[in-house]
């Protein structure tokens, strides 16, 4: 028995538009989704659903079912043991119905889930690419300009700190030291 | 010497409301009343900005509510207006009616501003 036929039963709900299954790690097993959410799109949505679910977990309380609302959709998350189900629904779905056939479809899909593959995604996406062209000009623009990289130039070696010179009173002396005795000292 | 030994009058809340709070951005309290654990009203704006990627992931832009759902009580995170709204709730008070007061809520703080 497939996993789409273990899903069937949610999917035949009313206002569910479909569902996916995520590894606890966030990595795509199956995509149940309308067709313009290719398998592409699990890149960051699943990297995102299980940043939010080790968030809550984390920070609030262990969570395992959550509703998000959007203006006219719903995505519902049920995290298990062994993987994250998520169910994308239109309008205001019955949480219940919902909560019912996701707790079946766990217990008998278990074993199935297990066996099922990650599915791997193509390393080489758009994002990457741009991000290394961009790169890559910029460092064609330094070669082109010839950009010298900014060299640290030795600073002199700070020198003992010169005192600044006093004239003394009326300019005719030096400040006195302490240490040494002054001159005029009538008393030898 | 007459002690003031008032208590602050509690603010209404919808029946099955354990609490709720309002924080800006960084998470700073603005308002709070009833019971909200600390952590939730301090991370409810990362919630909210977690869901709303969530949603972005799908092509959604208007990302309204999250509901944490528990055994015995529900959490709900919302964000009108740069305001994060968190909330903690019984499951079986309703849903709609925590939501429509946090709206509420949402209005009388932008009419404030």
């Amino acid at each position: 028995m497939s996993l789409r036929s273990h899903f069937q039963p949610t999917l035949d709900l009313p206002g569910v538009m479909g569902t996916f299954c995520l590894s606890t790690d966030g990595k795509l097993i199956d995509n149940f989704l309308p067709s313009p959410y290719t398998d592409a799109v699990f890149k960051d949505l699943g990297a995102r659903c299980t940043t939010l679910l080790n968030a809550v977990d984390m920070s609030y309380t262990k969570t395992n079912e959550y509703l998000i609302r959007f203006e006219e959709h719903c995505l519902y998350l049920h995290k298990d043991e062994n993987c994250i189900i998520g169910v994308l629904c239109s309008g205001n779905p019955i949480l219940a119905g919902l909560r019912i056939s996701i707790n079946l479809f766990l217990r008998t899909a278990k074993e199935v889930i297990l066996a099922a593959p990650v599915k791997e995604l193509e390393a080489a996406d758009a994002p990457t690419a741009v991000a290394t062209e961009v790169v890559e000009t910029h460092s064609a623009i330094e070669d082109n300009d010839e950009i010298v990289a900014p060299v640290k130039r030795k600073e002199p070696e700070p020198t003992e700190t010169e005192a600044p010179k006093r004239k003394g009173f009326f300019g005719l002396g030096k400040k006195k030291d302490k240490k040494t005795k002054p001159s005029n000292d009538i008393w030898g | 010497m007459e002690h003031n030994t008032q208590k602050a009058e509690e603010k209404y809340m919808p029946p099955g409301m354990y609490g709720y709070a309002i924080t800006d951005n960084s998470g700073s309290i603005i308002e709070k009343n009833g019971t909200v654990s600390n952590s939730l009203d301090q991370y409810a704006a990362y919630f909210n900005q977690l869901g709303d990627l969530l949603g972005d992931s799908l092509g959604f832009n208007g990302y309204e509510e999250m509901i944490l759902l528990g055994k015995s009580r529900h959490a709900l995170c919302m964000e009108i207006d740069e305001l994060h709204y968190a909330a903690i709730y019984k499951t079986k008070a309703d849903h709609l009616e925590i939501s429509q007061f946090i709206r509420e809520k949402g209005e009388e703080n932008d009419v404030l501003a």
